[in-house]
């Protein structure tokens, strides 16, 4: 597990209250009981701040994994030298 | 006619932690000329909550999730009687057509720290199909 991916899996963790030892890379967000719209919108936000990206409405169109997820964050975040822990 | 329904309810201080998040929280979620209403609206939080509840509604009246959707593809004005409507352009907008959408009726409410909305589509007989695939992740 990376830095990025650690940042992601706690922020994910953090704001839909899922304990660390339940995220996995293969776990469905739709199954995740807090993962509404405004708090996966929240997690985006905070995934944006954190490493200085943005992510396009249209490139969240068929996540359905956490591993999903941090892959998009990887590959935008790949691009930037943003520092993590800010 | 089709009717095809969509209700969302929120937390309006839920709503405002998530716009305090980032300088571009706002316009991530709002047009320029929401942001621009709601500020000059009194209590500009229940404001921008009945918004999202707006979108929100109207995305689950399009049987769509948050995914993929544009947050600013579906805006919230007020007609010259003060009743809220929805301007829709992009996908939003391409997804009504492709329903052949008639009508969109919505409604907005609030009370205490709750906003909710309800968004009515009015289709053609036909129009009950799947709405169409959103653009594919890049």
């Amino acid at each position: 597990m990376n830095d990025v991916t650690r940042e992601v899996y706690r922020i994910v963790g953090e704001t839909l209250r899922v304990p660390p030892a339940e995220l996995r890379p293969d776990v469905l967000i739709r199954a995740i009981p807090n993962a509404e719209s405004i708090k996966m919108l929240t997690v985006i936000l905070k995934v944006e701040r954190q490493f200085d990206i943005e992510i396009p409405d249209e490139a969240t169109f068929g996540l359905a994994t956490v591993g999903d997820f941090d892959e998009l964050v990887q590959t935008l975040a790949a691009g930037r030298a943003a520092p993590i822990g800010r | 006619m089709v009717i095809r329904h969509g209700v969302d309810i929120e937390v309006v201080s839920e709503v405002r932690r998530l716009l305090d998040l980032s300088a571009r929280a706002k316009r991530r979620v709002f047009t320029a000329r929401e942001v621009e209403d709601c500020e000059q609206a009194g209590d500009a939080e229940r404001h921008y909550a009945g918004r999202f509840c707006a979108k929100e509604a109207l995305f689950k009246a399009l049987g769509r999730g948050w995914q993929g959707m544009g947050w600013t593809e579906a805006e919230v004005r007020m007609d010259s009687g003060g009743a809220p409507i929805l301007v829709t352009r992009g996908r939003v907008k391409a997804m009504l057509d492709a329903l052949d959408v008639r009508s969109v009726g919505l409604s907005i409410s609030h009370t205490g720290d709750l906003a909710m909305a309800s968004v009515i589509l009015l289709c053609a007989p036909d129009g009950g199909r799947p709405a169409p695939p959103a653009p594919k992740r890049r």
